[in-house]
């Protein structure tokens, strides 16, 4: 499923939603998750819109781009106490959970300054329908979690002194 | 907040997105992996459905996705995703990823062959 809307005016859609529900092994639960989903959503709005009520869009807005601009600094900060160097591994998967398949995934990791370099070339190409299809993405959230997951807020921006190339 | 096996266990979480689709901030508890990749889905709202006449974006609306290919761990994972409105325009998002009700095995939604409770 490609992101496509599935909610208007804050109510599910009946139609959408009994595709979705045909599509399932447990279709109670999966409209009981799209439920409990929606209205989480919902709650965080009300917070947001209670915050904008009380202080304002410009104080919301700033908060979040602080946030955003000292986990960055703080990253790079964290990134450049190491000494420069090259780290070379690979890792070799022997499944695509549907089929047995030698998988290569190459990394050469070359720290500069306060950037870090993630270099895949050499890897197996990407898998377009299996499970195991998220490398690159898997490991932004990855490195966060190894990282920083215990001492900083969780924001996009922790993963701006990375760069990749394959 | 889950009803999936998975959703109890802890296999949740939720996070603010900035109008342009990344991550402010994420809920403390719950699997990172999954708030660190729905920018993903979210950029590809606003670059293809925003604007788009059949589609668009409005007050009231809501996204689901779960294609690992559009940003997520694996498809049985689902997000659902919420723009948030200011007077007219767009200021936030509010996905809530979390794991999913298990697919059909032959279902364009399913995880191959083993879709896992997490």
């Amino acid at each position: 499923m490609s992101p496509f809307k599935v909610v208007e005016n804050y109510q599910i859609k009946r139609d959408i939603l009994t595709f979705l529900q045909n599509s399932v092994r447990e279709p109670k639960l999966q409209y009981e998750d799209m439920k409990v989903k929606l209205f989480a959503c919902l709650r965080i709005k009300q917070r947001i819109e209670e915050t904008l009520n009380s202080d304002g869009p410009e104080a919301l807005v700033s908060t979040l781009r602080l946030t955003m601009e000292d986990v960055r600094a703080e990253v790079k900060r964290r990134i450049s106490e190491w000494p420069d160097m090259t780290v070379r591994s690979y890792i070799i998967q022997d499944s695509t959970l549907r089929e047995n398949c030698v998988v290569k995934i190459n990394c050469k990791l070359t720290k500069t300054g306060d950037r870090l370099i993630f270099d895949f070339r050499g890897s197996s190409p990407e898998f377009t329908n299996r499970a195991t299809n998220t490398i690159v993405a898997g490991l932004k959230a990855c490195w966060r979690r190894c990282s920083f997951a215990t001492s900083g807020p969780t924001c996009r921006v922790d993963k701006r002194p990375l760069r990749r190339s394959r | 907040m889950g009803a999936a096996p998975g959703a109890k266990w802890g296999d949740v979480i939720t996070g603010v997105y900035s109008a342009s689709g990344d991550l402010a901030i994420a809920s403390a508890g719950g699997v990172l992996i999954f708030s660190a990749l729905v920018h993903h889905p979210i950029k590809f709202i606003i670059k293809n459905w925003m604007n788009e006449p059949t589609v668009g974006v409005k007050e009231g609306d809501g996204f689901i996705h779960n294609d690992s290919r559009y940003g997520n761990v694996h498809n049985t994972d689902q997000s659902m995703i919420l723009p948030i409105f200011h007077d007219g325009s767009c200021c936030a998002g509010s996905p809530r990823p979390c794991t999913r009700a298990r697919t059909a095995r032959s279902s364009p939604a399913a995880c191959p062959r083993w879709p896992k409770a997490q």
